[in-house]
């Protein structure tokens, strides 16, 4: 059997192409205030697991809806051969250019699809409406209407008592706002119109649902790996003793601020693409550093060695030499050699560090000062990128395909960048788990327990009822 | 048939991903998006295991992508060339040590300590940095020395040979390296773990075919040559039979793992007392003692194989595990593979249009704006199309005296046909214009279209202006401005008709009588 079809019709700019936009989650669908932007059917099918479950067909808008009735009407045999007049109107001018659109738009209807009428709840019903929703009752297809306010939904009774007369469901949805809770009602709705939509439907449902679970878990993990890298992130830079280190230091702090900014921009990418978005606009605020010191400097040695390493190696060295003589006298020494070694090698390597950080071996220093910059330990940095990652994520998860323009993420008056609700009550837990992360090497397995842990205290954080009360973009 | 599914990363494998993982950052969301979905019905589904997946999908990638796969064949072939030419430094090295050790002229005796310590007792001591590279890194961060102990012999470490190798391989093997070594910087925590394994197990495989080379050579001179063994030391208490008995002793606590096998494959305490020699009173040796004290290769043989080549093995085991385990655990964090991940289950659910939106060739360039200019008094008709919801006592008190006709909406087309018809029985070029009123927030349709153009048949005259005034909505059935916005539509579409008598008024104040 095949997968039902839908196809969304109505007079132009009522937003069919935006409803299609936001079921099918397809951005690259044309929306726009002029007339007649989209000039041909276009089918998008819902699949899952390969398995097509419905198929949404996007049409032109009617263009001369009342020469098309007049045209039925003339061919008309009788209520119950409505259907072949239609079919038989669209066989007949689908080559020609004068009713293109109504071709285009009833082609998919004679050929079996539902019928998804789309008004403008914030204009006024007229009368020019008549001639098309004469026209898709002669299809004799199973229809729903849906109201959907482009405003101030002023209009919507009026227009839902008209349309009471012509359709047997008539829904409201906002379809640029349509939270996806309403989306799914709309597709449940789809699938009551005939008895044998019903359970690729549902099927359909289900797994948008759990994709959307998977959405959320996927974009809880992309948060994860945000705060863990931009947590442990820093940079470092090996400089001769000589070199001129203040120079040296603010590039190094140039270069970690564009490196944390990298690191978020991408989560935002990340989660973004999660739902299905390509190249959004943003308009943000840039993250500030809650710290102002975080240039530290140490001293280096080749091979990565610290004062304390040679000091160490040295002794070893020393108390060996020692015990060669201490071999060679079969003890009677007492093993002073390896005493009197292991103190002078300790000592010649206490002295001798800064001499060796001086030394070039084939132009290359044997040790100097290392700049490092970061990483963050301000214990509300995390909590900040958390906030900022939950707000973005809760704009891009509420909205809709058919949205365009640039994504908004200015926190409103009142709420504090380091305040995020659904904290409460875990922010100890939360901490713990940023400090693990600090601690831990990528590739580690306390890195991976720390960000499967850090997920699942996120996720909870992402779920729709937090998108329901969301910011919209 | 198709490849079985691999779950064990290499070298190649993880240069190869990495170059993939490159690219992907020069894609936009939607490329990629649309490559997954194409890929995911062969990859996924074929496994849970991730690192499995991002193999699986790597081989896809390669098929679709030259670039990636020639870089993979790239890497895999240094990496093979890499084992050999070690293995080959490894035999050289291992058959001079041992022909060194074995060193024998005739003319004294080959001193078993002397091999055992060049064979076995030193690689045994460089066993020592392999453990310590072994320890966990906390164990290793709170004793103090053993990080700088551990660099150190790192840095010694002959696995290092391999990157040195890599280097000076053929410029066109170089790439996956230098690709490592770029992606290693700028993630350089993440690349560290399979880098420090890589290493470990070129040295051990290093240290296996010296000890291989090592025992194989010690046979080949057992079985070809004549050898008599002996031992000598400085280090003696000056009572020749307690040094035997020593001597003894430690022979046989070197034998005991083979002793349950071969008891006799050590030297006896008799053998040991008549071996012993010294330099300085060397005196040649019998063909009969010789034949006796050639009685030490099994136990010097056994001891190279299990304290030389046994422990390697073991080490050679341990890398090779490790570095796999690193490999997995670079693949499973390299940055980008997550999204990867994600992408392809995500395409298991498809619900945007798999082909692109037509659009419109035939629309043409919107003629120049043109700011409206006030009528004056010369309207001749006013037609409301479509029943703009305006009162009768407003258009009156408006347009006095204007005669008003209705077309669109509810009429019918021949009822349009008949008032076109009517404005053309009477047309009179000096009579005026034609006002038509309009639904600002309806768009223009091509019913309108097809009406303005009959009309503008009818009325036949140039002079004689159509003009278009959309309403805007308003509450109170006033003639409201339409939004600019809506006058743009209007003007953009009604401008492709191309009547130069045809405009769009933006205010009733443009057409007032």
């Amino acid at each position: 059997m095949n997968a039902p079809a839908f196809a969304i019709v109505g007079h132009p700019n009522k937003g069919k192409s935006s409803l299609v936009a936001t079921l099918a989650r397809d951005a690259s669908v044309r929306v726009g205030p002029e007339p007649g932007t989209t000039v041909q059917a276009r089918e998008f099918p819902m699949r899952a697991g390969g398995k097509v479950l419905y198929v949404l067909v996007d049409t032109p808008g009617f263009q001369r809806a009342r020469a098309t009735l007049d045209w039925l009407k003339l061919h008309d045999t009788g209520a119950a051969s409505r259907a072949g007049v239609v079919e038989r109107f669209v066989r007949e001018h689908e080559a020609g250019e004068r009713f293109r659109n109504e071709c285009e738009l009833l082609r998919p209807v004679v050929n079996g699809a539902g019928l998804i009428y789309v008004v403008d709840g914030a204009t006024p019903y007229g009368p020019e409406y008549d001639a098309e929703m004469e026209i898709l009752r002669w299809t004799g297809q199973p229809s729903l209407a849906v109201i959907n306010p482009i405003g101030e939904p002023r209009f919507v009774e009026p227009w839902r008592r008209a349309l009471e007369q012509f359709f047997r469901v008539v829904r409201v949805l906002d379809v640029l706002k349509a939270p996806f809770e309403q989306q799914l009602e709309l597709l449940r709705a789809f699938g009551q119109l005939r008895e044998g939509w019903r359970q690729p439907l549902d099927e359909a449902v289900a797994a948008l649902i759990e994709h959307r679970q998977r959405q959320q878990a996927d974009a809880a993990r992309v948060i994860a790996e945000l705060i863990a890298d931009a947590l442990t992130y820093q940079e470092t830079k090996d400089l001769a003793s000589d070199d001129d280190a203040p120079r040296h230091a603010t590039a190094l702090e140039i270069s970690y601020k564009r490196r944390l900014r990298a690191i978020e921009e991408r989560a935002r990418r990340d989660v973004e693409a999660l739902y299905g978005f390509d190249g959004l606009d943003r308009e943000e605020a840039d993250m500030k550093l809650l710290e102002t010191d975080l240039l530290s400097r140490e001293s280096w040695l080749v091979f990565g060695l610290k004062k304390r390493d040679l000091v160490v190696v040295s002794a070893t060295g020393g108390a060996l030499a020692g015990g060669v003589v201490d071999s060679a006298l079969l003890g009677a020494s007492f093993l002073a050699g390896s005493v009197i070694g292991g103190v002078i090698g300790g000592a010649l390597g206490y002295f001798s560090t800064a001499k060796l950080a001086d030394v070039k071996l084939l132009r290359q220093p044997m040790g100097g000062i290392r700049l490092r910059y970061g990483p963050s330990r301000n214990v509300q940095f995390p909590f900040v990128l958390l906030n900022r990652a939950l707000l973005h994520h809760r704009v891009v998860a509420g909205r809709t395909h058919a949205q365009r323009g640039a994504v908004s993420l200015h926190l409103k008056e009142g709420e504090s960048s380091a305040n995020v609700p659904s904290f409460t009550g875990s922010t100890r837990a939360l901490a713990r788990l940023f400090e693990q992360l600090r601690r831990s090497e990528p590739g580690s397995g306390a890195r991976a327990a720390a960000l499967q842990e850090l997920t699942a205290a996120i996720l909870p954080m992402v779920d729709p009822q937090e998108e329901a009360r969301g910011v919209s973009a | 048939m198709p490849n079985p599914l691999r779950t064990e990363p290499d070298l190649a494998d993880i240069a190869a991903l990495a170059r993939a993982l490159q690219r992907d950052e020069q894609c936009t969301a939607r490329e990629l998006a649309e490559r997954e979905r194409r890929l995911a019905p062969e990859v996924a589904g074929a496994t849970d295991d991730r690192v499995a997946t991002a193999l699986a999908w790597l081989r896809f990638i390669e098929r679709e992508d030259e670039t990636v796969r020639a870089l993979h064949e790239r890497a895999h072939t240094a990496v093979r060339l890499t084992d050999v030419l070690i293995a080959l430094a490894a035999i050289l090295l291992g058959w001079a040590a041992t022909l060194a050790a074995f060193y024998f002229d005739g003319s004294g005796r080959v001193n078993a300590v002397a091999v055992l310590a060049v064979l076995v007792l030193v690689p045994c001591l460089m066993l020592v940095p392999f453990f310590v590279a072994n320890l966990p890194t906390q164990i290793v961060r709170r004793l103090p020395g053993a990080g700088a102990f551990g660099a150190i012999l790192r840095g010694l470490s002959p696995g290092r040979l391999g990157a040195w190798l890599w280097r000076v391989l053929a410029r066109d093997r170089t790439d996956p390296m230098e690709l490592m070594t770029a992606r290693a910087g700028a993630h350089q925590r993440l690349y560290a773990g399979v880098q420090t394994w890589a290493f470990l197990r070129w040295s051990q495989w290093f240290a296996l075919w010296f000890q291989f080379t090592a025992l194989t050579a010690s046979l080949v001179l057992v079985v070809f040559t004549d050898l008599a063994f002996g031992w000598s030391t400085t280090l003696t208490s000056g009572d020749p039979v307690g040094d035997a008995q020593r001597v003894h002793r430690a022979t046989t606590a070197i034998a005991v793992p083979w002793s349950w096998l071969a008891p006799t494959a050590q030297p006896s305490l008799a053998l040991i007392e008549e071996s012993r020699f010294f330099r300085a009173a060397s005196e040649p040796v019998s063909s009969l003692q010789a034949a006796r004290l050639g009685g030490w290769w099994t136990f010097v043989v056994l001891t190279i194989a299990v304290y030389g080549v046994l422990p390697r093995l073991l080490t050679f085991s341990i890398a090779s595990v490790r570095l796999r385990a690193a490999a997995r655990a670079t693949v499973m964090a390299s940055p980008g593979f997550s999204a990867v991940l994600r992408r392809l289950h995500r395409s298991r659910i498809e619900t945007v249009a798999p082909v692109p939106e037509v659009s419109d060739g035939d629309r043409g360039k919107p003629a120049p704006f043109e700011p409206s200019r006030k009528v004056g008094a010369n309207v001749r008709a006013l037609i409301n199309w479509s029943a703009v919801p305006v009162s009768a006592d407003i258009l009156d008190a408006t347009f006095p005296g204007v005669p008003r006709f209705t077309a669109g909406g509810g009429a019918s087309v021949a009822e349009d046909d008949a008032l076109v018809r009517q404005f053309g029985a009477n047309d009179d070029p000096g009579r005026g214009d034609v006002l038509v009123l309009v639904k600002g927030w309806e768009p223009p349709l091509m019913e309108f279209i097809d009406f303005v153009q009959a009309l503008r048949r009818a009325i036949d005259s140039a002079a004689a202006e159509i003009v278009v005034l959309p309403v805007g909505l308003d509450h109170d059935e006033r003639l409201g401005p339409a939004t600019p916005a809506q006058l743009s539509v209007w003007r953009n579409k009604l401008a492709r008709v191309g009547d130069p008598s045809l405009r769009v008024a933006a205010h009733q104040q443009e057409v007032t009588v």
